[in-house]
């Protein structure tokens, strides 16, 4: 490479640096024994290393699945509060759940369905599902006001139907028949002693 | 390569590893030490494989620049916790340079240091391996890992800002930079 003058001058200025660099740089035998003796230690640091990284992970581990157990807890609990209520409203429109809804599969009490096998697409399925029956209870409950409020109007009365009664109803709702004796007919004719 | 090999070419170019390793740790001398220790001893472990992709030389030096990054994260971390908590000891000596590693500098090349040291790292870099370790610019780029284009950008910025920066500093000595009759002189 051509130098112009300033980089002359420049690699000279490096050239100096590079020369004292030289008489202080370490020399290599020493550099390399201390190199080499720091390679004999050096497997116990990184196993110690190794260790904590582990213990950190396992308790991060252990943490997301408390709560991931305690979140499914929480909300298969609630669903199963909620569906009998609505299941007893006698509205034909009752639709049953699928029996996992009610006992839902938990990552601790189930059989063959392992807690290691418990995978997070099942845990999504399971969650889909109650998100589902929820959805389900709270439509029930919509109808079952439905239903109650037209049965409460079918009952309606007027508050001042008491009034238009009086003793003699019986009389202006009733007729005489055929085959009554006459005294009981008299009861129905006006006085004739007038 | 054996290790025999490995530790022969180790051997040969130590001395601009450890330039290298210095200006990589702004002059650091514990710093430089610290590097290129852990450097060979990644290289005896077989951490870093030496591939033959390109010269030993070459792959060294990136893997002294790589290292010397990550140390320098590290030792901020290392001061980010000291800030924090100071129930860690800091080790203060380490910015200090050795008494037997003080050498004579003359005037010029403390001015030159201080000047290298205003420029940002890859402009420092490339001018290191370009003037001190007498490295092509194609060289130079495959250290830095960066394309010979910017490599030559940051190489021509550094000139230039380096010779504003020297000749700021010998204005202020009442020393002429540019030396018509002998440009070559220091």
């Amino acid at each position: 490479m051509e130098l112009s003058g300033d980089e002359k001058r420049i690699q000279a200025l490096f050239s100096e640096l590079r020369v004292a660099d030289e008489r202080i740089a370490p020399r290599f035998n020493a550099f390399m024994n201390r190199t080499e003796s720091a390679l004999i230690r050096a497997p116990r640091g990184f196993n110690l290393s190794l260790a904590w990284a582990a213990v950190l992970i396992f308790a991060i581990a252990a943490l997301a699945w408390w709560g991931a157990a305690r979140f499914l807890q929480t909300t298969s609990s609630s669903v199963v509060a909620t569906t009998p209520s609505t299941a007893n409203a006698g509205s034909p429109a009752v639709v049953r759940e699928p029996s996992d809804e009610t006992n839902p599969v938990r990552p601790g009490n189930t059989g063959s369905n392992s807690g290691s096998k418990f995978s997070s697409k099942n845990r999504s399925q399971l969650l889909a599902r109650r998100l589902m029956a929820r959805w389900r209870a709270e439509m029930l409950a919509a109808n079952k006001k439905v239903l109650e409020d037209a049965s409460a109007i079918s009952k309606w009365a007027s508050p001042t139907v008491s009034l238009l009664s009086s003793s003699s109803d019986e009389v202006l709702t009733s007729l005489p028949q055929l085959n009554q004796n006459a005294n009981q007919l008299k009861s129905f004719l006006p006085s004739s002693s007038n | 390569m054996d290790i025999t090999d490995l530790k022969a070419e180790l051997e040969r170019l130590h001395a601009s590893s450890f330039g290298w390793a210095l200006s990589c740790c702004r002059r650091d001398y514990a710093e430089a030490e610290e590097v290129l220790q852990t450097v060979y001893l990644k290289i005896i472990e077989g951490k870093a494989l030496f591939r033959g992709e390109a010269s030993f030389k070459t792959w060294l030096f990136a893997v002294i620049r790589k290292t010397a990054i990550s140390q320098h994260r590290k030792t901020l971390l290392r001061k980010l916790r000291t800030v924090i908590g100071p129930m860690h000891s800091y080790d203060a000596s380490s910015n200090i340079e050795k008494p037997d590693a003080a050498f004579e500098r003359s005037e010029t090349q403390l001015r030159f240091q201080r000047a290298l040291e205003t420029l940002p790292s890859r402009q420092r870099e490339v001018l290191h391996l370009v003037f001190y370790e007498d490295l092509s610019l194609r060289d130079a780029a495959d250290v830095m890992n960066v394309t010979i284009g910017s490599a030559r950008q940051h190489y021509q910025r550094g000139k230039r800002r380096l010779r504003e920066s020297l000749e700021r500093m010998e204005t202020g000595y009442g020393i002429e930079w540019r030396r018509k009759e002998n440009p070559g002189a220091v």
